[in-house]
């Protein structure tokens, strides 16, 4: 378990640091001074990291070719809020202080430019009557010793890849960051963070050379453990010998396809821009209280999409104790049966929309169904189950997606032949592909912010172009 | 803070000199070099890094923010591997220590057989000038300059940085969301359309210093960008945007009467758009698109890193001699780009010097469908013995660098664009702004996505839209080589002029790269129209 009195330490560090106390002390001088200066809020970040790019030597070795150590960042920002007496709007600006640059000056300027901005006017947020939660957020390790561990991490990823028989590894790289910050507001919020993050990337391929393809795949975790490196490297390998002769996929209008949890992560994900207030509020495409988010009527058969944000999950990228400027975030069921229950809403869209304050963020939580991976191939006469897509680029506004065809398989259920495909294009309707989507039984946890089905099957809004 | 500033021998334009706030600690940059190679054959350099950015945005509401990057990254080369440190405390001792803790580990790791062994060889300023440089390079270099010479290269401008501020960045803005909207109301009168969900500007300008320091050379290139973008949306998400701007002072950052017609038009003719049926189509790529398809065929993969990893098609094509592209199949990666189509500005991936200190120069990746030698940074120039380029690029000084594009482009036709629409048999389409794409060096495929496509059929265009098949935009893919042999045409330069091109380089246009998900760095990307026989659509 971590060491709260090392966390406590290092975020009081923060806050008392020199530069940053001046900068609370002359914010606080100027709006004494100025009757328009009507709010300001200070944050104070330090980051560090160490990262390694990575070759490999004959039998799989990983061996460092850029080492990079005790990468040291420090930077102070600050927003300043203007309330104009005379016309009732208000006006803000943000900048990265300089400290080469005169402190005065800097926040003299940045109160002039707040007021160059004519906005209706918002309500600042006072701090909250119950402390925020505490959250794990950082790999108590890494706090103590990042140097070792990132050493530790290096050794661990090659004894791995030393282990893999087939296998040709080309490239992988390890990414080791801590950071911290302490954000303070004019109306007493106090807001510290630490967190941790690893990244890892590994390319391999099969042997005999040369080949067309490779396997390339990346995990992120906040602490050692979420990492699970062999784990990982034992899944890439286990797709990397999978490969195979590869054919173009056939051209189709609508195709049924079972995507993976990390694509399906970053699809359900864009759903959350249209329960933003904001989004209602700058006139984008977005659902109120009772509106359902698929197109259409639900098929009989399909999975109910229930969507719950989390944020208190510890050792989850999703996981906040703050919402907006210093609300305490609290979790809440946003989609039932595809139907929205609340809305997101923040004390800006509460001022400017006439609504509460609705504080909902975190990691995406969606039930699971009843049937099993297994079940889910074997559901329509052809499936075809990605296993990987080249580049999954997703329209929040448009609800759409698209991507090459990195790699997958097409199960004919009929004949039992499988082809493994890779090209072409695949594309998506959010909308229209909730509408009668099965998740499946098996659960998936992915530290960047998603617990939820291990695959998903999409029976409409997927077309394919390929071959004719 | 002040900026020294120079005549441009070109023009009348002025050039952006160096930070006068970053002088004391640049006085202080070659110590640190000596100190990381004393007693060593390492190679050494520092860089530093500084961008300031001034934005304002008016849209439903208004806001306006400034951004600061500086750091510095101490770098030394040993044993063909890449050691570094970086930090944006610049106490000065602070600094030494960090140099002497970086020699220190590095004479750890590489132990004492291998100190004295020489890891790269710098050139001198007299062997630079040798090099076929760029004018904007080469006046910029004095005849006889020595380690101890600062060198100075600058974007050319006319209106001034320094009187750069948010007062006029929003006003700029406002004055262009004002231009859209009374555009929008005319058309929306005149067509009985109704009323656009949003329309918004946005004006900003960047300020870049980088110092780059090693035994041989002291120099800094201090670049400005500026830019002004306009953008509108109906109620569903159908946008459009536009963005001019370039390596210049805010005289560039102005939309053309056409630019600010198509912003208050274009969502309204997407809303009505067709959804495209799956499949190959012979298309007609804009340059901006062109661009995309240029970067992420043979750009990505000429990548030199990515080549020493094994993890490029293109060394063994190479090697074989295999011919990937029929003879209108010529790419160039260009950092020495200062002026483009009828742009006599830069765009953000143009450079006097990379991040690793190497000048900027044209170089050809493929020729009439011949592989060159890839791109290099630094150390995939040493491992694969072949010459370096000027592509040794990082995201930020928190990153480390790769072999990274600049300005990738394919080179003119002989067609104006009517030309090209004119030889469309049956039916193709024009792809029209380019939305993201994708590389896969190992397997040469790509991906380059287009906002959306007009169609043209017999020659002509029809004027209808089309939008891809589930709504969203539309991916243009294949396998590169099939795709570069199937190029049927291209247009010139100056594609609606009937006489022949002035010899400029085709238009580029500023935007920005990953590499495979991440490190994202300022690249431009451009070329003429381009025709092609069959492109997978969806």
């Amino acid at each position: 378990m971590p060491n709260h009195s090392d966390t406590t330490v290092a975020q009081n560090a923060l806050e008392r640091d020199a530069y940053y106390s001046e900068v609370i002390q002359k914010l606080t001088e100027l709006k004494d001074q100025n009757k328009n200066f009507y709010g300001w809020s200070a944050s104070i970040y330090r980051n560090r990291s160490d990262q390694r790019l990575m070759n490999a030597t004959e039998d799989n070795r990983l061996e460092a070719s850029t080492v990079r150590d005790n990468i040291n960042e420090t930077s102070v920002s600050v927003t300043l809020i203007t309330k104009n007496q005379k016309n009732n709007t208000m006006g803000s600006f943000s900048l990265v202080l300089d400290p080469f640059a005169e402190l005065k000056e800097q926040l003299i300027q940045a109160y002039g430019n707040a007021q160059l901005s004519h906005n209706p006017p918002w309500s600042l947020i006072e701090p909250p009557a119950e402390p925020y939660d505490e959250l794990m957020m950082i790999d108590p390790q890494l706090l103590e010793n990042p140097s070792e561990q990132t050493e530790l991490l290096c050794e661990e990823a090659s004894e791995a890849c030393r282990g893999l028989d087939g296998i040709k590894v080309n490239y992988a790289e390890l990414f080791v960051n801590q950071s911290s910050s302490f954000t303070q507001t004019s109306t007493g919020v106090k807001m510290p963070m630490q967190r941790s993050s690893l990244y890892f990337e590994l390319a391999l391929e099969r042997l005999p050379l040369p080949n067309r393809q490779e396997v390339h795949n990346k995990v992120k975790a906040i602490d050692r453990e979420g990492l699970a490196l062999k784990e990982f490297i034992g899944e890439c390998a286990e797709e990397c010998v999978a490969l195979g002769e590869v054919q173009l996929p056939q051209t189709q209008a609508k195709a049924t396809i079972l995507i993976h949890a990390r694509s399906a992560h970053l699809i359900f994900k864009a759903l959350l821009s249209r329960l933003s207030a904001d989004a209602e509020h700058k006139k984008r495409p977005h659902c109120l209280a009772g509106e359902k988010i698929y197109e259409g009527e639900l098929s009989s058969d399909a999975s109910p999409l229930n969507l719950t944000l989390d944020p208190t999950i510890p050792l989850m990228a999703g996981s906040t104790p703050y919402f907006d400027a210093g609300y305490k975030s609290r979790a809440a069921k946003v989609i039932e049966n595809g139907v929205v229950l609340e809305q997101i809403v923040s004390q800006r869209m509460a001022d400017y929309l006439d609504k509460e304050v609705n504080p909902i963020c975190g990691n995406l939580v969606i039930d699971c169904g009843s049937e099993s991976k297994k079940a889910l191939l074997s559901k329509e006469d052809t499936v075809i189950e990605i296993i990987a897509f080249s580049s999954l680029l997703v329209n929040p506004n448009l609800l759409t997606w698209s991507s090459e065809i990195k790699m997958a398989k097409e199960i004919n259920n009929t004949t039992g032949e499988v082809k493994l495909l890779k090209g072409g294009v695949i594309s998506g309707n959010i909308a229209q592909n909730i509408s009668s989507m099965i998740l499946s039984r098996e659960t998936k946890k992915i530290s960047d912010g998603y617990v939820g089905p291990e695959v998903v099957l999409f029976r409409d809004g997927v077309s394919i172009a390929g071959v004719n | 803070m002040g900026f020294k500033k120079a005549m441009n021998e070109n023009n009348n334009k002025v050039v952006q000199g160096f930070a006068e706030h970053l002088v004391s600690l640049r006085k202080c940059l070659p110590e640190l070099v000596s100190i990381m190679e004393e007693g060593t054959g390492f190679y050494a350099f520092v860089y530093l890094h500084e961008e300031k950015s001034q934005t304002a945005m008016v849209n439903i509401t208004e806001s306006s923010s400034s951004r600061l990057e500086r750091g510095l990254v101490l770098r030394i080369v040993a044993k063909e591997k890449n050691y570094e440190s970086a930090t944006n405390q610049f106490n000065e001792t602070h600094l030494k220590e960090l140099a002497r803790a970086l020699r220190a580990k590095v004479i750890r790791e590489v132990g004492d057989d291998e100190l004295m062994n020489i890891s790269y060889s710098p050139l001198t300023w007299q062997q630079i000038q040798e090099q076929d440089l760029a004018l904007e390079i080469k006046q910029n270099i004095p005849k006889n300059a020595s380690a101890s010479d600062w060198v100075d290269f600058g974007t050319a401008y006319e209106q001034s940085p320094a009187k750069t501020d948010v007062a006029g960045l929003l006003t700029m803005s406002k004055s262009l969301k004002a231009q859209v909207e009374k555009v929008n109301e005319s058309v929306r009168k005149k067509n009985d359309w109704p009323e656009l969900a949003s329309i918004g500007a946005a004006a900003t300008q960047t300020l870049i210093c980088e110092v780059f320091v090693d035994r041989h050379r002291n120099m800094s290139q201090n670049k400005i960008y500026s830019s002004l973008s306009a953008s509108a949306s109906t109620s569903t998400g159908k946008s459009s945007s536009e963005r001019r701007g370039g390596l210049a002072g805010l005289e560039v950052a102005m939309l053309s009467a056409e630019q600010i017609e198509y912003v208050a038009t274009q969502p309204y003719i997407l809303e009505n758009a067709e959804r495209l049926k799956p499949g190959n189509y012979q298309i007609i790529s804009s340059p901006d698109v062109t661009g995309v398809i240029a970067h992420e065929a043979f750009g990505h993969t000429q990548e030199g890193d990515t080549c020493l990893q094994g993890r490029s098609i293109a060394p063994g094509l190479r090697s074989e001699g295999t011919q990937v592209g029929n003879k209108h199949a010529t790419i160039v990666n260009n950092p020495a780009l200062f002026k483009s189509g009828d742009s006599d500005y830069g765009c953000n991936g143009t450079h006097f010097f990379d991040h690793e200190g190497q000048l900027a120069q044209r170089q050809v990746i493929l020729d009439r469908g011949m592989l060159s030698e890839p791109m290099t940074d630094l150390l995939s120039s040493i491992k694969l013995k072949i010459p370096r380029t000027s592509n040794g690029k990082r995201e930020s000084w928190l990153r480390p660098t790769l072999t990274r594009q600049s300005n990738t482009y394919f080179s003119a036709g002989d067609k104006t664009l009517n030309e090209l629409i004119a030889m469309v048999k049956g039916k193709a389409y024009l792809a029209i702004k380019a939305h993201g794409g994708m590389e896969d060096p190992k397997g040469a495929n790509l991906t380059a996505g287009t906002s959306y496509l007009e169609e043209i059929v017999d020659g002509k265009r029809t004027g209808k839209t089309f939008l891809g098949p589930q709504g969203g935009h539309i991916e243009l893919s294949g396998y590169v080589p099939a795709l570069l042999d199937g190029i049927i045409a291209k247009s010139k330069v100056d594609a609606d002029s009937t006489k022949p091109d002035s010899g400029a380089e085709p238009e580029n246009l500023s935007g920005g790269c990953g590499k495979f998900h991440k490190e994202i760095v300022k690249a431009g990307c451009g070329g003429p129209y381009v025709y092609w026989d069959d492109v997978t659509c969806g």
